[in-house]
């Protein structure tokens, strides 16, 4: 009872959970043409994720298959497995490819083993990975309900069903470290053995420790993903989407958005995405504002490109950004590789190279 | 050029300390005479002295070849002199009308007819003021307008005006340059007091400088520029320090503040920025923009909007002030643009104003407050600041408003706070105060704190910020890398 007056009391005054507010774009975040203008290194659809293997060769998650890819951007085929690859990360001397509910280890000592994860504790959304130096492997999972390719699907339900996951390799056994996160996607281990996770839907990034998750960088203009350690130091950080005052509204409209996802095409429902503006029909495209007496076009951001580069403390320094009007949208993940910047931009299904002397 | 008023060897003395000291001043028929000097060189005494306010402890004062003493303004006033004073001496009760014929009544006065000659007469001087208004009503540029207007229907021949166009807007600014050339025209002879050097090299025919309550120099506007004014001010080349090139800026630290779709009524609409710890970010917008309704909004001076009054995030948690008290005990300090009517208790010592700062903080925790604590705060602050009196126990009103200023900056230092918003932090202010203002400024930067600096003065902001935010229509509407900026590019974000 108490529960509803306050949610009526919100409505009424836009306040609380009713409060649409987002964080504007500025200071280290301001926006740029960086990524829009990199060059490209690499193509190919399907694009998932990057990594480095110890003995320092680029790794690309393409679909179903790990490619080897040199400093021309030239590719070589050196797994293909049976369902689309959805986290890639380097173990020990060789590489473990996710699957939706399976973990492949390639290349090195463990080349061949795969790990089927129970149904019953794992729902098949592994998102990223990482090496505990243990040598244990830490796994996010975005939601314990969606598929990973569900992901605005499990948005829209107010998902709070991701865990943090530990897998040991010599006994099989996998933990679990942290549950009921909104969608946990990308983990990290620093040199001291904490654990961090990006919390998506909590605009966030926490550090997990005891079962406690404490917030380390809080209220994000975007849904936060993937996060390396920099080789100078502190991290790197990709956010997919943005916010956007107008899919807050609509995440806090339950009947409307019960409504939209049982009656509407996945890819016009009014949520974040990683590419957008390709389809007129496209929800948001067709606003407009008059200004001085003339009708400008206006919509919201569905999707944007936004790399950005963190101190030791998770505080950021300087972002790299590609624009509501470019095309480089949807980073899910980057490298850095013999002094470039790798960043995967899953919307535009691109590797861009950036040299990091030029980005700072 | 026959002198109208000389003043010969005047000195005035405030407790054996000179206040204007041996000065010689020529004022000619029919001249606009600029003095400037930092605050507290003796300038406004010196002006008193001539207006029958304050009587000379030394020296004479020369009306065209006749020596005369005045007594009281009203004794200048009948010999032609008048003074325009930068803090109005109208009747806040009374219409503008009844101001500006008060002492001039006649045995019985028709009050239609009061207002139509005083609606001919601010007519005649292009100023927009109702005379049936009560002057409590009116703002602080048409008080001005008001009291301009005074001294004009009394026929004065001398017109002293101490800081006349602080409080004017431009377009206000050049009616009243218009006036003072009119005036000129008729014979009247007028002096200008004001801090913008430009206006004074605008407007006038000689200048005359004071440094340390004594006489510097005094010549034809022709003989001086910019860098020798300042130069003759203060006695040494402030130029560069002041408005001199921005060669880094300080990195971002932690978001302090985040300001999200903020709504104030018309004033702050749907306004989204952020500030950041260890660097100075700048606000610039022109007057009407929101600027200083945002950020008294954030201090909890004003209230946001009800319903869908957007989000305010210090410290990374959710705040909603509706006073100021809870935004100060959390580390907020809000240093007002309008120091004499929100910043300082005037008849109050430096001291006393100082521990006001405190109590504000701890205002629960404490219900005795200590004479001695209050002293040593006050010697403390005034030795870290450099606030010049006096007398130690001075109060705040008798200081120069360089020092009043430093009084109400340390009465919020003195709170510890995390974020210290400036508003207009050199206003009314010499230069010289104007360079120990920044180092302040720049030292709290550099101590790790968020700073905020709104200033209409483009090349302190650009000076000062290590990023700038410019404001228009209530919202934040660029964001500018303090190297990166350019006064053209801020001036089109402010406007465009």
């Amino acid at each position: 009872m108490l529960k509803q007056l306050k949610r009526a009391r919100d409505r009424f005054f836009g306040a609380g959970e009713a409060d649409t507010s987002v964080p504007v774009l500025d200071g280290p975040l301001k926006p740029n043409h960086i990524l829009e203008n990199a060059e490209v290194f690499f193509e190919a659809t399907g694009l998932e994720d990057i990594c480095i293997t110890a003995d320092g060769r680029l790794m690309v998650a393409s679909g179903v298959t790990v490619l080897s890819v040199d400093d021309s951007g030239k590719a070589q085929t050196i797994a293909s497995l049976d369902e689309p690859v959805q986290a890639l990360t380097a173990y020990s001397d060789g590489l473990v490819a996710a699957t939706s509910g399976s973990l492949h280890f390639i290349g090195g000592h463990l080349d061949g083993k795969q790990y089927r994860v129970a149904k019953e504790s794992f729902d098949g959304c592994i998102n990223a990975m990482c090496e505990h130096p243990d040598g244990s492997i830490i796994i996010s999972e975005g939601s314990g309900r969606h598929g990973y390719s569900e992901w605005t699907k499990d948005l829209l339900s107010d998902g709070a069903s991701g865990r943090v996951l530990q897998y040991r390799p010599e006994n099989d056994k996998l933990d679990i470290i942290k549950q009921s996160l909104k969608y946990a996607y990308g983990v990290l281990v620093d040199a001291q053995g904490a654990i961090y996770t990006s919390e998506s839907w909590g605009h966030r990034i926490v550090q997990i420790a005891q079962g406690n998750a404490r917030s380390v960088y809080q209220d994000l203009p975007g849904y936060p993903s993937r996060l390396i350690k920099a080789e100078a130091g502190g991290y790197w950080l990709t956010v997919f989407a943005p916010r956007n005052q107008l899919v807050e509204f609509v995440l806090r409209e339950t009947g409307f958005k019960h409504e939209m996802m049982a009656k509407i095409d996945p890819k016009y429902w009014i949520a974040p995405a990683l590419s957008s503006g390709h389809d007129f029909i496209e929800p948001m495209q067709q606003g407009g504002v008059r200004q001085m007496g003339v009708l400008k076009p206006w919509a919201p951001a569905r999707s944007y490109g936004l790399v950005v580069r963190l101190d030791a403390d998770f505080q950021p320094q300087y972002s790299l950004h590609s624009r509501v009007g470019g095309y480089n949208h949807g980073v899910t993940a980057v490298a850095e590789f013999h002094g470039v910047l790798l960043v995967l931009s899953k919307g535009a299904s691109k590797v861009l190279r950036l040299p990091l002397s030029d980005i700072k | 050029m026959t002198p109208i008023l000389e003043l010969r060897g005047i000195t005035k003395l405030y407790g054996g300390v000179p206040a204007v000291d041996g000065v010689d001043f020529t004022l000619n028929k029919g001249e606009v005479h600029a003095l400037c000097g930092e605050n507290g060189a003796g300038k406004s005494t010196l002006t008193k002295i001539m207006a029958g306010v304050v009587e000379p402890s030394e020296g004479e004062l020369v009306l065209e070849g006749r020596r005369v003493q005045f007594r009281n303004p009203v004794e200048a006033q009948r010999e032609g002199i008048a003074m325009v004073f930068q803090e109005t001496s109208l009747v806040p009760t009374m219409t503008v009308g009844q101001n500006l014929y008060l002492g001039n009544e006649k045995l019985f006065n028709r009050l239609r007819a009061v207002y139509i000659a005083s609606q001919q007469l601010l007519q005649s001087l292009n100023f927009n003021v109702d005379p049936t208004k009560t002057v409590s009503e009116l703002g602080a540029a048409q008080k001005q307008m008001v009291e301009i207007a005074r001294a004009v229907l009394h026929k004065a021949r001398v017109i002293i005006f101490d800081e006349p166009t602080a409080t004017l807007t431009p377009e206000e600014k050049r009616y009243f340059f218009d006036l003072i050339r009119n005036l000129k025209g008729n014979g009247v002879s007028i002096i200008f007091i004001s801090h913008a050097l430009e206006e004074a090299l605008e407007i006038s025919d000689r200048i005359t400088i004071m440094r340390d309550s004594k006489l510097i120099v005094s010549d034809d506007t022709a003989n001086f520029d910019r860098e020798s004014i300042i130069r003759a001010m203060v006695g040494r080349d402030l130029s560069n320090t002041l408005y001199g090139k921005k060669e880094s800026v300080r990195p971002a630290g932690k978001r302090v503040l985040s300001v999200q779709n903020l709504r104030m009524g018309t004033m702050v609409r749907n306004t989204s920025f952020s500030v950041f710890s260890g660097q100075i970010t700048g606000v610039f917008g022109l007057i009407g923009s929101g600027r200083t309704e945002t950020f008294k909004v954030v201090a909890g001076v004003i209230k946001r909007d009800y319903t869908h009054g957007g989000k305010v995030i210090f410290n990374d948690r959710p705040v909603r002030y509706r006073v100021p008290a809870p935004a100060v005990a959390e580390g907020i300090a809000y240093i007002t643009e309008d120091r004499k009517v929100d910043g300082f208790f005037e008849t109050m010592s430096i001291s006393r104003n100082i521990y006001a700062g405190v109590l504000a903080k701890e205002r629960l925790e404490r219900f005795l407050t200590s004479n001695g604590e209050e002293k040593s705060i006050g010697q403390e602050w005034r030795q870290k600041l450099n606030i010049r009196s006096v007398t130690a126990d001075a109060n705040v009103i008798e200081l120069s408003g360089g020092n009043q200023q430093k009084v109400v900056i340390a009465k919020s230092l003195i709170q510890n706070p995390k974020l210290v918003i400036f508003d207009e932090p050199t206003r009314g202010v010499d230069v010289g105060a104007v360079a120990e203002i920044h180092d302040i400024i720049r030292k709290l930067a550099d101590e790790g704190l968020a700073v905020v600096v709104i200033s209409s003065y483009l090349p302190e902001i650009m000076l000062l910020s290590d990023r700038i935010l410019v404001s228009r229509q209530g919202r934040i509407v660029e964001e500018f890398n303090g190297l990166e900026a350019t006064e053209e590019k801020i001036m089109y974000a402010s406007i465009h």
